[in-house]
Parts: structure tokens; C-alpha cells; sequence
């Protein structure tokens, strides 16, 4: 009969725990409404990758492969080898973007570009805790708020902690309408809240519609080409929505595209939740730093809109700044609700999709430099 | 022992490691300026593309409104 308690006997309490944090990450998912889309696949292919003799997960002897599991499989094609599923699902968000709000009031770029700072704070930090730099850029590049950008980056920098990232990333997005408020109430005062922001904007032909995502490309590819996987995938999306003689490519990327990305995205990171690799101290760190990267960013969002104000005759509600962080568009709405809440005639909502869209762009771009830097 | 160290200590991680400090400034002053220069060409092309579009455009517009005018003069001439 041993035979059928040869897996019981082999769970530890790592693995218990790993069943635990998906309970919890399905949990989220389906009470909470937090990231349903992917924390659900990651909590249960949490419990899945964590039953001891498990067929997802490959079977390894004495060091060598004997038999694949489906889990590592999708892992090593879709993300490890060619990150092909991170970068294609900026495809799908690239066509979701309108980037009209931005071009029509330009200067919320540089809210974006602000909005990155904790990024760099974050991985700062992470080195003077002990962290490798390969290993801290990849916890750093958690601030950007964007899960394929912190996957890939870990990918390309090889770190060991590609489960703990992608975890933490997904998570603090979800939990941006709790994190945000809190910091920028923090940041600002109620006067500044109450900034009204009239929103008139210049009308954006459809030419510099379609120039747009190519002009990015060749920028951003110019000065940081190491992020023309992201960029250059995101501005193609772009491009599909933009052109408009693509409608059904563009339909299909917003929705079956970067649903099915989604879908397998999720449970194939999961293949990085292994207990023996995931529950660690490490993790935990990284929860940590990962929390600081996300205020960080969020408080020099709204810092820089402070300074800007300081030179700009029509001034910037300071709020705006947080949407700065790439997490599109859950930052944009949650400042717009603050602004309701501040003042129930003061809708900042397109002014802060602006600053969101710039955020997805500057994310993007600085994963992209910060692989360049670290390998440079 | 400062915080650092102590975390350090606690999780298994490698002391500070100078040289990782250093190469993260470095990181930092060299990612900032890149993403700003970055930002700020990107904001000034669209602008510009923005605003010789939106001139084009109305410059099309005004001369399609003096050609209909025209053509409405002239064949108002014509009846008369």
C-alpha cells in the first residue's frame, strides 16, 4: 500500500505553505478583485508545481531531466528561452493604449519619466542590503509597476528570484488603490488636492496618431536599444489600433491576444514558486523592497508635478504625478476618485491616463536601460 | 552593526558589497538622465508633429473653404 502515501510522505512544510499562498492568491482573485486575470492562474499553479512527485514540474535525477513536466516545459519555450510571452503581451496592451490624452497635453511625459525614480532608489537599497546587482536591478524594476517589464528584466539579468519578482509585482499592482492613496495624501496638501485641472484638449490628428508609436520606436531604440523588445512590441500594438485599416488585428490583439498570453502567463510563472526556491528570507526581502519601489515611484511622481508647478503658469494637480507609475489604468482611476473625493466637480481623469500611458512608455524604456546598464 | 548588515545577516545574504553600491549609483545617475533625455525628445518630436499636423490640416481646410467659396462666387456670376 505504499504506493498511495508516496507522495503524502514526501510534503514538507514548505510545500504546505506554497499551498497556503495560493489559497491566498486565489482568494484575492475571486473576493477581492485583485488581479483576477493573474493571480488566480499563479495561486492555483502555486499549489500545482508544489505536490511532491508532481508531472507538471520535471522529473530530475541526479541532476539531469528524465521526464518534462507541462509547467517547466511552457516555462523554458515561452518565457526563459525567447521571453516571447512577456513581450507579446505588450502587443495587446500596446493596442489597448490611446495615447490622445497624452499628446494632446505633451508635457505629462515627464511625469512619467519621473515616476521611475524609486525604481533606481529601490535597487540602491537592494545592493547596500547585500544583494548581487543583477539580482537587485531585477527587485528594483519591481517600481515600474509592470509585470511582463519586471519579468523580463529578471529573465535577461538571470536572477535567481524571477517567482518572488513576478509575485510581488502582480500583487503590489493589485493593490495600488490601497498603496497610492495613502502616499500621496502623504505628499500633498489638502490645497493642493483641491488643483482644478480644465481639460481642453488640442485635437490630435490621426497622422501624428500613426507617427507616434514609429517616432518612440526609433527614439527609445536609438538611445536605449535594449528595450526595443518592450518598446518596439508596445508601439506596434500601437500601431495596429492607430492605423485604423487593421480593426480586427487590432480587436484580436486587445482581447484574444492578451487574454491568452494572460492566461498561460500566470500558471507558467508559476513554475518559479517552487517551495525550495521560494520560501526563503530572500522572498520576503523582496516583499519589503518591492513595497518601498512602489511608494518611492509614487511620491516622485507627485514631487516632480510639485516642482513643475513651480514653473508652469496652469498648474498640475501634484496627484497626477502618481499615475506616473505604469500600472494602467488602475493608477489613473484611483486619482481620479481621489480628485472626486477632494472636490466632486474635479475630474482629473484624463490627465492622469495621460500621465499612465507616459508611465507604460518610460517603464518599458527604463527596463530596457537598466538591462543595458547592468551588463554594460 | 547597522540595519543593513543585520538583514543581511538574518536572510543569508553577502555583506554590502561596495563595488555593487558603486555600480548602482551609477546606475542611478546614468538611468535617470538617459530616461529624461529620452522623455524630453519623445515629448518635443510629438509636439512638433502635433503642431505642423494640426497648421497642415487647417491650412487644408481654409484653402478647401476658399475654393468652395470661389466656386460658389463664380457660379453665382455665371446665373446672374
Amino acid at each position: 500500500m505504499d504506493f498511495l502515501i508516496e507522495s503524502v510522505s514526501q510534503v514538507s512544510w514548505q510545500n504546505v505553505l506554497m499551498w497556503l499562498i495560493g489559497g491566498i492568491l486565489i482568494f484575492l482573485a475571486i473576493k477581492k478583485d485583485m488581479e483576477p486575470a493573474l493571480l488566480l492562474p499563479m495561486g492555483f499553479g502555486a499549489i500545482l508545481v508544489n505536490i511532491p512527485l508532481s508531472n507538471v514540474v520535471n522529473e530530475v535525477v541526479d541532476g539531469n531531466v528524465v521526464a518534462a513536466g507541462i509547467i517547466d516545459w511552457m516555462f523554458e519555450i515561452g518565457v526563459e528561452a525567447s521571453e516571447a510571452m512577456p513581450i507579446l503581451l505588450f502587443i495587446g496592451i500596446g493596442a489597448m493604449i490611446d495615447f490622445g490624452p497624452l499628446l494632446s497635453n505633451p508635457k505629462l511625459f515627464l511625469l512619467g519619466g519621473a515616476a521611475q525614480f524609486g525604481i533606481f532608489l529601490t535597487i540602491l537599497l537592494a545592493t547596500m542590503i547585500g544583494f548581487g546587482i543583477n539580482d537587485a536591478a531585477a527587485i528594483g524594476i519591481i517600481g515600474a509597476a509592470d509585470g511582463p517589464t519586471s519579468i523580463l528584466v529578471a529573465m535577461k539579468l538571470g536572477s535567481k528570484y524571477l517567482g518572488a519578482i513576478t509575485v510581488v509585482a502582480y500583487s503590489y499592482m493589485a493593490l495600488v488603490p490601497i498603496i497610492q492613496p495613502a502616499v500621496v495624501k502623504m505628499c500633498t496638501t489638502k490645497k493642493e488636492r483641491l488643483i482644478r485641472m480644465d481639460y481642453n484638449p488640442v485635437s490630435v490628428s490621426r497622422t501624428t496618431k500613426v507617427l507616434f508609436p514609429i517616432v518612440v520606436t526609433l527614439i527609445a531604440g536609438l538611445i536605449a536599444p535594449k528595450s526595443l523588445a518592450l518598446v518596439g512590441f508596445l508601439m506596434f500594438g500601437n500601431l495596429l489600433r492607430e492605423c485604423g485599416v487593421l480593426r480586427l488585428l487590432s480587436e484580436t490583439a486587445q482581447n484574444i491576444l492578451a487574454n491568452l498570453i494572460t492566461l498561460l502567463l500566470g500558471i507558467t510563472i508559476a513554475a518559479q514558486m517552487k517551495a525550495e526556491s521560494f520560501v526563503t528570507w530572500e522572498t520576503a526581502i523582496i516583499l519589503g523592497l518591492g513595497l518601498l519601489a512602489f511608494v518611492f515611484d509614487t511620491m516622485a511622481g507627485v514631487m516632480f508635478a510639485k516642482v513643475m508647478n513651480i514653473f508652469s503658469k496652469k498648474k498640475i494637480n501634484p496627484m497626477i504625478g502618481a499615475a506616473g507609475i505604469s500600472a494602467f489604468p488602475m493608477s489613473a482611476r484611483v486619482i481620479q476618485k481621489m480628485g472626486l473625493k477632494e472636490d466632486p466637480s474635479n475630474h482629473l481623469l484624463m490627465h492622469a491616463i495621460g500621465a499612465n500611458v507616459s508611465g507604460q512608455i518610460a517603464s518599458a524604456i527604463v527596463g530596457g536601460l537598466i538591462i543595458g546598464l547592468v551588463l554594460a | 552593526m547597522n540595519m543593513y548588515s543585520i538583514i543581511a545577516a538574518v536572510v543569508n545574504l553577502d555583506p554590502m558589497n561596495k563595488d555593487n553600491v558603486l555600480k548602482s549609483l551609477e546606475i542611478m545617475w546614468k538611468g535617470v538622465l538617459a530616461i529624461f533625455v529620452t522623455i524630453a525628445i519623445i515629448l518635443f518630436v510629438s509636439w512638433a508633429i502635433n503642431t505642423i499636423c494640426n497648421k497642415a490640416r487647417a491650412a487644408a481646410e481654409k484653402k478647401k473653404a476658399e475654393l468652395e467659396n470661389n466656386g460658389n462666387g463664380g457660379d453665382g456670376g455665371k446665373t446672374e
